[in-house]
């Protein structure tokens, strides 16, 4: 059971890791438009 | 962790549920031309990144949520639920327990040019880290799929040159 939870975490992992790849190799001239300022009330 | 995830997919359905829905989507298709569900579904996504901002702020997380080129889309909706001054006061007050604030980057803050490949290659670093971050992030608390739908199927179905062309 551990070892099958070890395996499921470490293969969301690497899809985190590939999808995060994907996405910044994609985007070569980040730019930020705005920002969001929270305040609390 | 069970009872964590419950606390969190309860607040944000507490937070996508929204009675003033109705007169915000029929002011983005007064803006825009697109249809009804394509609103609905800019709108479920922009209260769904207003409130990741409310609870990066709430984890008092080292970094700021930012929205990017390919977020703009977001931030149209954004935008546009702001000109409904009451309903988004109402939406922030009792669905996030924050007001969040709509900060634009000033012109003099965005860079055009560089001096030096170095200063390119520093800044374009800092700007993927920053990404990365925020990418991380979003992929945690709301998933795989939400990461796609906001750098992956937005930025091809509503890039700038596409959202200047369905301005009414």
């Amino acid at each position: 059971m551990k070892t099958t939870s070890t395996k499921t975490t470490s293969k969301v992992n690497t899809e985190k890791a590939q999808l995060l790849k994907k996405i910044i190799n994609k985007n070569n001239n980040i730019q930020t438009a705005c920002m969001s300022l929270c305040e609390s009330h | 962790m069970a009872q964590i995830i419950s606390k969190i997919d309860s607040t944000l359905e507490t937070a996508l549920d929204c009675n003033e829905d109705n007169v915000i989507i029929e002011g983005f298709m007064e803006r825009y031309s697109v249809s009804r569900e394509e609103a609905e579904e800019i709108l479920t996504e922009t209260k769904k990144w207003l409130w990741l901002a409310s609870e990066n702020i709430k984890e008092k997380k080292s970094f700021r949520m930012f929205i990017d080129h390919s977020l703009i889309i977001i931030d149209e909706m954004w935008h546009n639920f702001i000109l409904h001054t009451r309903a988004y006061q109402k939406f922030c007050h009792e669905k996030l327990n924050l007001f969040v604030h709509h900060e634009p980057t000033p012109k003099a803050a965005q860079i055009i040019g560089f001096d030096s490949d170095e200063e390119k290659q520093k800044f374009q670093q800092q700007q993927e880290e920053k990404l990365s971050q925020q990418l991380s992030y979003i992929y945690d608390k709301l998933g795989a799929e939400t990461v796609s739908k906001w750098y992956e199927e937005f930025p091809e179905k509503f890039s700038k040159k596409k959202i200047h062309a369905l301005k009414r």
